[in-house]
Order: C-alpha cells, then sequence, then structure tokens
C-alpha cells in the first residue's frame, strides 16, 4: 500500500492576474522505503510538488493522502504536528540552527516531539557516528565544512525516524566527493530505516542512485521510470 | 521549553555589537533616570521636610471649626482624655503643642500686626531645630513672661534685646488679651513671610493672655515614619469625634506647595519618558533588523516542525533578555551612583546658598536612596520592553512560512 498518494494534485500560481500552472493533474503513489528523484528543467514544479507533500503548501485542487489521511484538509496546527512527527526535511542551504551544536541540531527535533531526554541524546549521537560526525558532535555550524553541515542535516531529519524525507536539491552546494559521501549515508539509511526519501533534483549523481525517477515537465509527470536496486 | 531559552540566550550572542549596542542604550537610560528621579524625590523630600518642619508639621489637631475660621474662640482642650488617646496611638513620634493668633504689637513709635505663637520650646525644638536659628539674646524658658522676635520684625519694629513690646488683641471667648513684654532674644526664622510677623512666646504664657488654659490652637503631630502620615491621620480620625476634631495632613494644609511639586515631578517625568522613548525606539530597531535578517530561519524552524507559539517564545524572551541585561547593568551600575550622591550630595555656590536660605533650605541637592526609584525605573523599562516584544509575536503568528523560508 502507497504511503504517500497524490490525487489530481494542481497548483495554480495568481490565480486571479495572471495564472501560472506550477503543478497540473499530478497523480503519484511512493511505497514504504522507496528512493526516488524528481527531476525536471526549472519551473517544473519540483520544489512545489515538494511543499505541497510537506504541507507547506496548499494545492489549488486534489488531494494528497499520506497514510490515507487527506493533509490538504488539515488546519494549520495539525499539519505543524504532521510535519513535526512524519515528514523529515533536508534543505539545499542545509539550514541547520546556527547556534545550535551538531548534536543539538540533531536533538533539536526530537525535542520538539518531547521524547525523553536520554534516548533523544542517544540516538543523536548513534546518528551523527552513522554519518560520520561522531568526533564533531560539539562542533557549531560555523565550524564545519558544507559538506559536513549536510550531513548534520540528514542526521537531524533521519533522527526522528520520519515516515518520509523530502530533500530539496540536497547536493546542490557540494563538491563531488562531499555528495557521493552524502549519498552513500541516505542511501545506507534509506535501507538500514527503511524511510522513504523524496529528492528533488537537478544533480545526475543524484539521480544515477535513485531507485525511482519521476521527471516534471510543466507541472506534469513526463515520466514516471523504476530503475531497481 | 529549557532548549527554547537556551535558543533565546545564544541568539542574543550571535550579533554580539548590536546585543552589547541595544544593552547598552538600556543601561545608560536607566542610570540616566534613576538619577533624574533620584534627584528630583530627594529634593523634594528635602522641600517638603523643610516646610513641614517649619511651617504646618506633618499632621495636625485642630478643634473643627479652626481651619475655616482660625480664631482662638477655636482653641480646642488639650486635657488627660485627648493626651491619652494620642498617647495610646500607634506611631506617634512626638507632639508640638501650639497656642498661635494674630495680634496687634506696639512700640512707642509703630504698630503692627503680628503673629504670636506660643510654643513648647522643647517639643518645637524636635521638630525644626529652632534653638539653632537665635541670632541674639537667649532663648525662652517655660516660665517666662518674655518673648523672642524674628529678626524681619525686629527691624521693622526696631526693637533690639532688652525692649519692652505691648501685645493686644482678642482673647479667648470676647476677653481682651492684652500685655507687655521684654524682649529676650531675636531669632532668624527662614521663611521670609515668618520672618517679618513672627513672635514667640512661651505656651503656658500665651495660654494665659488669652485666658486660655490648657488649650491649643494645634497640636503637631509627628508621624514615626513619614510615609504613614496618612494612614496615622486616618487612625486619628476614627478615634476623635469629628463635631469637636479635624485632623489634617501636610498635604491638605498646604495644597499650593502640593501641586508645585506635583508639576514639578510631571514636568520630570517628560524628560524621562522622552528618554524611554529613544531607548523604546533604540530596542524597536534591533528588533526590526533582528526578525528581517532572521526571516529565512524562522521559515525553517516552522517548517520542520516548530510552533508557531514556540518561536514566538523564543523572539519575545530574546527582546526580554536584551533588556534585562540592560536594566540589570543599570541597577548595578546606578545604585553606587545614587548612594555615594546620597550621602555626598551635590552643594551649590554661595549666591544660590543665599537664596535656598531664603526658602529654609540647605543649599544641597539631595539624592533619594529609595528602593522604589529602582524598582519603578526597572518595572518601566520592562514594561516597555514587554510592548515591543508583542511586535516579533505578531509577525511570527501571521508569518507565511513559504515565503519566509525561500527569503
Amino acid at each position: 500500500m502507497a504511503v504517500i498518494e497524490t490525487i489530481g494534485l494542481s497548483k495554480i500560481y495568481n490565480e486571479t492576474i495572471v495564472p501560472v500552472k506550477a503543478l497540473n493533474e499530478v497523480n503519484l503513489a511512493f511505497e514504504q522505503g522507496e528512493f526516488t528523484s524528481i527531476v525536471g528543467p526549472s519551473g517544473s514544479g519540483k520544489t512545489t510538488l515538494l511543499n505541497m507533500l510537506g504541507g507547506l503548501d496548499k494545492p489549488s485542487s486534489g488531494s494528497i493522502l499520506i497514510n490515507q489521511t487527506d493533509i490538504t484538509k488539515l488546519k494549520e496546527r495539525q499539519l505543524i504536528d504532521y510535519r513535526l512527527r512524519h515528514i523529515g526535511f533536508v534543505f539545499q542551504s542545509y539550514n541547520l540552527i546556527p547556534v545550535l551544536t551538531a548534536v543539538e541540531n540533531v536533538s533539536f527535533i526530537m525535542l520538539l516531539q518531547k521524547q525523553p531526554r536520554k534516548a533523544i541524546d542517544q540516538r543523536a549521537r548513534e546518528i551523527l557516528e552513522q554519518v560520520g560526525l561522531g568526533d564533531r558532535l560539539n562542533a557549531r555550524p560555523a565550524q564545519l565544512s558544507g559538506g559536513q553541515q549536510q550531513r548534520v542535516a540528514v542526521a537531524r531529519a533521519l533522527a526522528s525516524r520520519p515516515d518520509f524525507v523530502l530533500a530539496d536539491e540536497p547536493t546542490a552546494n557540494l563538491d563531488t566527493q562531499s555528495a557521493f559521501n552524502l549519498l552513500d549515508i541516505m542511501e545506507k539509511l534509506n535501507r538500514d530505516e527503511n524511510i522513504t526519501l523524496i529528492f528533488s533534483t537537478h544533480d545526475q549523481r543524484v539521480i544515477e542512485r535513485a531507485r525511482r525517477v519521476i521527471t516534471l515537465v510543466d507541472g506534469a509527470v513526463a515520466s514516471d521510470e523504476n530503475h531497481g536496486s | 521549553m529549557k532548549m527554547l531559552f537556551i535558543l533565546a540566550w545564544r541568539n542574543l550572542w550571535r550579533n554580539k555589537r548590536r546585543t552589547l549596542i541595544t544593552a547598552s542604550s538600556v543601561f545608560f537610560a536607566v542610570i540616566l533616570a534613576l538619577v533624574a528621579e533620584s534627584m528630583t524625590k530627594g529634593s523634594h523630600e528635602a522641600m517638603i521636610s523643610n516646610m513641614v518642619k517649619l511651617s504646618t508639621g506633618y499632621l495636625q489637631l485642630q478643634d473643627s471649626l479652626y481651619e475655616d475660621e482660625p480664631s482662638v474662640d477655636h482653641a480646642f482642650m488639650y486635657d488627660d482624655t485627648l493626651k491619652q488617646i494620642i498617647r495610646q496611638t500607634s506611631g506617634i513620634a512626638y507632639v508640638v503643642p501650639r497656642f498661635e493668633s494674630f495680634m496687634l504689637a506696639a512700640t512707642e513709635k509703630s504698630t503692627r500686626p503680628v503673629m504670636l505663637r506660643g510654643v513648647d520650646f522643647e517639643a518645637e525644638n524636635r521638630l525644626n531645630d529652632m534653638g539653632h536659628k537665635l541670632l541674639e539674646g537667649t532663648s525662652l524658658e517655660a516660665g517666662d513672661q518674655a518673648v523672642l522676635l524674628a529678626d524681619g520684625l525686629a527691624e521693622r519694629l526696631k526693637m533690639d534685646v532688652g525692649d519692652s513690646i505691648i501685645l493686644v488683641g482678642q482673647g479667648f471667648r470676647g476677653m481682651s488679651a492684652a500685655g507687655i513684654y521684654p524682649v529676650k532674644g531675636i531669632m532668624k526664622i527662614s521663611l521670609p513671610r515668618l520672618n517679618d510677623q513672627l513672635i514667640f512666646m512661651p505656651l503656658a504664657a500665651t495660654q494665659q493672655l488669652f485666658g486660655a488654659e490648657e488649650r491649643l490652637t494645634a497640636l503637631l503631630i509627628t508621624p514615626e515614619e513619614k510615609e504613614q502620615t496618612d494612614l496615622l491621620a486616618q487612625q486619628l480620625r476614627d478615634q476623635l469625634d469629628p463635631k469637636w476634631f479635624k485632623v489634617l495632613t501636610w498635604k491638605q494644609m498646604m495644597p499650593t506647595l502640593l501641586q508645585s511639586l506635583e508639576l514639578d515631578r510631571a514636568s520630570g517625568m517628560m524628560i524621562i519618558y522622552m528618554l524611554y522613548l529613544v531607548v523604546g525606539f533604540g530596542i524597536l530597531g534591533t528588533v526590526l533588523t533582528m526578525m528581517l535578517e532572521r526571516q529565512r530561519e524562522f521559515g525553517i524552524l516552522l517548517s520542520v516542525g516548530m510552533k508557531r507559539s514556540q518561536l514566538a517564545l523564543i523572539t519575545f524572551v530574546e527582546t526580554v533578555f536584551i533588556s534585562m541585561i540592560g536594566v540589570a547593568a543599570g541597577l548595578v551600575g546606578g545604585f553606587p551612583v545614587i548612594l555615594y550622591m546620597h550621602h555626598h550630595p551635590i552643594r551649590f555656590g554661595e549666591e544660590m546658598e543665599a537664596m535656598f536660605e531664603t526658602y529654609g533650605m540647605e543649599a544641597v541637592m539631595p539624592f533619594a536612596l529609595d528602593l522604589q526609584v529602582f524598582s519603578s525605573q526597572a518595572v518601566v523599562v520592562l514594561l516597555i520592553t514587554l510592548v515591543i516584544g508583542l511586535y516579533p509575536v505578531l509577525k511570527v503568528f501571521r508569518m507565511n512560512i513559504l515565503k519566509a523560508a525561500r527569503n
């Protein structure tokens, strides 16, 4: 059964002035543990789709079912809770909290979820070890390289064991080696923890690793290919 | 919750310079406000103290009709029952009995209206230290049948120590009051109005002159704590029959002094409020910049699942923290300044000294060391901050997450 399902998902910006159709009747389903890349040229609707799946933006029409719950019908307070408990986010610009250390950044979401302190500490350390930053637990973002910061961001997104992770161009600001390291880590976590990963990307390195590649053109699904494991 | 406070505290130090500049503006404003408020309060207290001591006392017990018609016919009997009530009322430091009336004073060459004040010198000295103002001659003893003249009056009547003065007036209940008394001394009275018309006589001799033995026109009551004056007045009113007695506070007896002090205080407060306005805008500027700079960060925090209320709390606490740092530093820095100025008040030069003394005041600018001055400044600044702190709270609640995150 699909964990995530979009049904006739459309998004039109500036509906009253000059309408721009960012998404047009998108129907997709994502299974648990999938590693999917959403690709397409600029303006094809990748980020809009990710924002919709993340509950950050409302569709103009259609619905998004997450575990059979239509999140387009949730109120803002319910959406916040939904994001907190079910989704991990990885952003292009890392977006770590600059005044918190690596381990505090990773703990942050779990603290918001009010998980037990001991479990948070243990999980934060464990996942930072897994992303190869066991020796940088107390470093602040400014003391880390871009690649290291993105690994902390991945650790933050995965630490609370969300149902799925949305990653918006996560390798765009990384050099090749850092990008490969990050992809290795994400692939391993995807396999070990069975977390669904959905990337929006232009990066061929990511596309090659993905087991499923969805191509968007002008807001519509142009192709949906399974590359196998 | 702890994490939110840690986050707020660390956020403050992301831009140390800006935080320190903002906190410094609060710091200097608090110090300036403390100094201004303490100076105003100190000088007002000194003025009140001088006026009260030389004129009305903090509280007066009078006959119920005396205030409207200050005649010796409205002198009240200071008998054992009344003395007992006064003795049993807590919070009274001491009392000063007076019998005073206008009379006509005559010498061989001139005649003038005067104010004769019959006093218990020992009690009067406790109130206003009048013995120190004797310019010539000697002070009066309780049993003396003699007078002391204010030097302004002595000059007008061209009298000196050893001369005799005739006093003529209306006695108690239609009797005539007349007598001739030797001038035993000449006194300096600080209030010019009184210096030109005041004659002192021992209380017993005055009561005898007016045929009003055991009667007083006023009993001045000094409270143990000046701040308790109104409370003490009410206690006495509760115990005394309003048909016969009236208890007045200095504020009721000298309304013009109170008004002028309030006016002076209001103008001082205006300056302080302007100071706070400037500080308020300073803090607001910092908050606005902080909000603009961190739009994206706020958007991300909301995206990943932070509640708006949690983010609003962080921004609010940051504003309060900046203010608290400034206020705390201002209070800590201001205390030694005020303490020093309290013990070493500003002394004015000779010219100013003469002017101050004309009004019965020492030529110094005293500073009040009052906890209320400190607490009120802290409360005002914190209130301003709380109001300013609402701005980021409102912004966070109205924030469009996507727009903010894309910023």
